[in-house]
């Protein structure tokens, strides 16, 4: 565990001072343990693993400012990968205990491959036009935020207030699904 | 939309963490409450006569306790607002802060005549006391749960348990400003009667909303 933990701690710490390109690599690096997790869980060819690996992962992103640095980053992953977990069961309606593993059960080696689903796409083709307008610049076209804010008319400190803003609206989204 | 879309646009919204942390978002709402509680019991009840108040061991003794209770609640939120921590520490607090309040109540009761027994434990006031304590509660509570949603509760119902005794130990400790009553048995049955319905509301409040 510490094998993860010495690693995955030192790019969130990076990442919550500012550094971009750790904090994509330790989502990256999550995406892939919550693919193997969530389809351990829920069976390899589940529609939802991918969707639960995207909310968690916004959640990783969002909420983090609720990891204590005093604590391991795995007990706190684990432990919102786990309420994500939960939180589906609930959705789905099936009564289903999730017992309490040690965090290992996320970060255990098992080969599998998710396929992503289109839910996210959808709720974000709900988002206002200027949101989506923004998203798309900076994510799909590959651009700078910079360039983003160039194209779509905006200063780059509106175009990043704008993703803050689509993200926590992709959250909120998830959460009304029920 | 990809995984790796996703993780690109986060990864264009890192920037240093906020200005607060969490105990020290959770400290302002608990001194909000304080002040909006104060607001409120001056020109409904009053204060006491403070210079008596500051110079009786009985009041001490209250506000000790409540604030105890406060601190446990505190502690308790703070912990339950992240997921994967213990939150027994502050459980911890608040039991002990009971036991010692009950342990001084016992050693009155024994040692008091058998006639003086019934107004230790019922005081003048002790059908007001509860829902006043609770109402001097209600604004800090909505307060620190909008806060307490900001966080990521694993437990929203316990979460919203200790962020109801966190608000509800400061009202009382504001109500005690007002509050004459003197024995350890009144306060031990009353003040917590006041915190536990602040605490329960706090508990089914935070399941409802809470969530995330």
């Amino acid at each position: 565990m510490e094998a993860f933990d010495g690693p995955l701690k030192a790019l969130m710490l990076k990442g919550l001072g500012g550094d971009a390109a750790a904090h994509a690599e330790l989502l990256s690096r999550m995406a892939t343990l919550l693919r193997r997790y969530f389809a351990r869980k829920l069976g390899p060819t589940d529609q939802d693993v991918e969707d639960l690996v995207q909310e968690t992962l916004l959640a990783i992103h969002l909420k983090r400012e609720t990891w204590d640095a005093a604590q391991p980053f795995t007990a706190w992953a684990y432990a919102i990968a786990r309420y994500r977990l939960i939180d589906i069961y609930r959705r789905r309606r099936v009564r289903r205990s999730e017992p309490i593993e040690s965090a290992e059960a996320l970060f255990a080696e098992e080969p599998s491959d998710g396929s992503a689903r289109t839910d996210v796409e959808r709720l974000l083709s709900e988002l206002p036009e200027r949101q989506r307008a923004v998203i798309k610049a900076v994510k799909l076209d590959e651009l700078s935020t910079a360039e983003a804010a160039a194209r779509t008319g905006m200063s780059e400190s509106a175009v990043k207030v704008s993703v803050h803003r689509s993200l926590k609206a992709l959250m909120r989204r998830v959460r009304d699904e029920d | 939309m990809k995984t790796d879309d996703l993780i690109a646009m986060m990864a264009s919204d890192a920037k240093p963490a906020a200005r607060f942390s969490i105990p020290r978002r959770l400290a302002l709402v608990g001194a909000a409450t304080a002040l909006v509680a104060l607001a409120i019991l001056v020109p409904w009840l009053g204060l006491r006569d403070m210079g008596e108040a500051v110079g009786a061991a009985s009041y001490w003794m209250k506000t000790m306790y409540t604030a105890v209770l406060a601190v446990g609640g505190f502690l308790l939120a703070e912990r339950l607002a992240r997921p994967g921590v213990s939150s027994r520490r502050g459980l911890m607090v608040a039991i002990a802060g009971i036991a010692a309040l009950g342990a001084i109540a016992i050693a009155q009761l024994a040692t008091m005549p058998a006639e003086q027994v019934s107004a230790a434990l019922l005081g003048s006031t002790w059908d007001e006391c509860p829902w006043r304590i609770s109402l001097l509660a209600l604004p800090g509570l909505l307060g620190v749960l909008l806060v307490m949603r900001k966080f990521a509760p694993t437990r929203p119902a316990l979460a919203g348990a200790g962020a109801g005794l966190f608000v509800g130990g400061v009202a009382a400790t504001v109500y005690g400003l007002h509050c004459g009553e003197t024995s350890a048995a009144f306060t031990l049955i009353w003040y917590t009667a006041g915190i536990a319905i602040s605490t329960i509301a706090g508990t089914l409040a935070g399941w409802r909303i809470l969530r995330w």
